[in-house]
């Protein structure tokens, strides 16, 4: 990530002002909202993916998410920082849809051989192309994936908030609405939990 | 310190979360436990492979906006309108349906009990005399009755050819 979430950049990288795009996004102007959805759009996308692991989930729910947040922000009042906001809001409708996914592979189960590996998923599409990621063995990718997948909704959100974002254990707390405590111990517990899995390969 | 608390310190240092003095108090230890000073290494190679696998969106923020708006003006949601839905929740929805319909069955059912509303039907054919007569019209029927509200005799005459009804009153 280029700039961190506090002080995001618009398509030149310049600073943007976000207080006043937000102000001006509530009064219903959608240039003004267009801005803020150019500077944020690639990080919400990217806790997305970290939390559904599948990009065209990912699109679909960046995109409600982005409905979502216009439709409700009338209910952001400032107190915060509109990134935590906007995290929050993004992160519980990841949330929200791992929760309906499961539901509806816990029905289709007979149809699965391993319900958390569906063709379609697993590793991101567009990762696969990635250069940087070529000195990376599919062992070990797929053992990665496979630890993710293993780690609650809860514990890899709360992981990705950290490494991908870099988001503070008090903004991760503000953005789940959970306790700081709890936020150490996810993060612990997932990387506890994917050393292991990596070591077993080893 | 043990070794449970020792990675839990750890952990907490690499995301810059321990205070200062704990932090010293973790470097002196990771100096006489090796095996934590490779730990960290491996957490760190995890938080650069968390990052390596964060795709960028295969779509441009402009891309995404016109997608947005698009589904935006579907659903027909302004909010300059400022339009104010209070869904209901699906349990809550069936509830207030039962509610709806016992509400309905009850007016129901007092109408039927009061003596100023009766809705049941009234068998007007029974009181009503009806009489039909000749007429010179051609390929006509007509028909006599008086009217109980208004007291006055009604002709029906009816032609077959164009299915006309005409009315008279006197």
């Amino acid at each position: 990530m280029a700039a961190p979430a506090s002080n995001p950049v618009n398509r030149d990288d310049e600073p943007i002002d976000v207080a006043r795009l937000v102000h001006a996004a509530q009064g219903g102007d959608e240039q003004a909202f267009g801005e803020l959805m150019q500077a944020y759009h690639a990080r919400i996308y990217a806790v997305l993916i970290g939390m559904v692991r599948n990009a065209d989930d990912a699109r679909d729910v960046s995109q409600q998410v982005w409905i979502k947040v216009w439709s409700k922000l009338d209910t952001f009042k400032g107190d915060a920082n509109f990134y935590t906001w906007l995290y929050r809001v993004a992160t519980f409708a990841g949330l929200d849809f791992i929760r309906r996914r499961d539901r509806r592979r816990e029905t289709e189960i007979s149809d699965a051989l391993e319900p958390d590996r569906n063709a379609d998923d697993i590793v991101p599409t567009s990762l696969t192309s990635r250069p940087d990621h070529a000195a990376l063995s599919a062992e070990v990718q797929d053992v990665f994936e496979q630890a993710l997948q293993t780690l609650s909704p809860e514990h890899r959100t709360t992981l990705i908030l950290r490494e991908v974002e870099g988001l503070s254990y008090d903004e991760i707390a503000t953005v789940m609405k959970c306790r700081r405590g709890t936020v150490m111990s996810r993060i612990f517990y997932a990387r506890k939990r994917i050393q292991q899995a990596l070591e077993d390969l080893r | 310190m043990n070794p449970e608390k020792a990675a839990r310190w750890l952990s907490m240092a690499l995301d810059n979360e321990l205070p200062e003095a704990r932090r010293t108090q973790l470097e002196r230890y990771l100096e006489q436990h090796p095996e934590l000073v490779q730990l960290r290494q491996q957490w760190q190679q995890l938080g650069e492979h968390c990052r390596r696998t964060a795709p960028a969106p295969d779509q441009t923020p402009a891309a995404a906006w016109q997608d947005v708006q698009r589904a935006l003006r579907q659903q027909n949601a302004p909010r300059e309108a400022h339009a104010t839905i209070l869904p209901l929740r699906p349990r809550w929805g069936w509830l207030a349906a039962a509610a709806a319909v016992l509400i309905m069955a009850g007016v129901w059912g007092w109408n039927l009990r009061s003596p100023s509303l009766d809705l049941r039907p009234i068998a007007l054919a029974d009181r009503t005399q009806v009489e039909w007569v000749e007429t010179d019209l051609p390929d006509a029927m007509s028909m006599v009755y008086e009217d109980s509200t208004t007291g006055l005799t009604v002709i029906w005459v009816m032609t077959s050819d164009n299915g006309e009804e005409d009315e008279h009153a006197g």
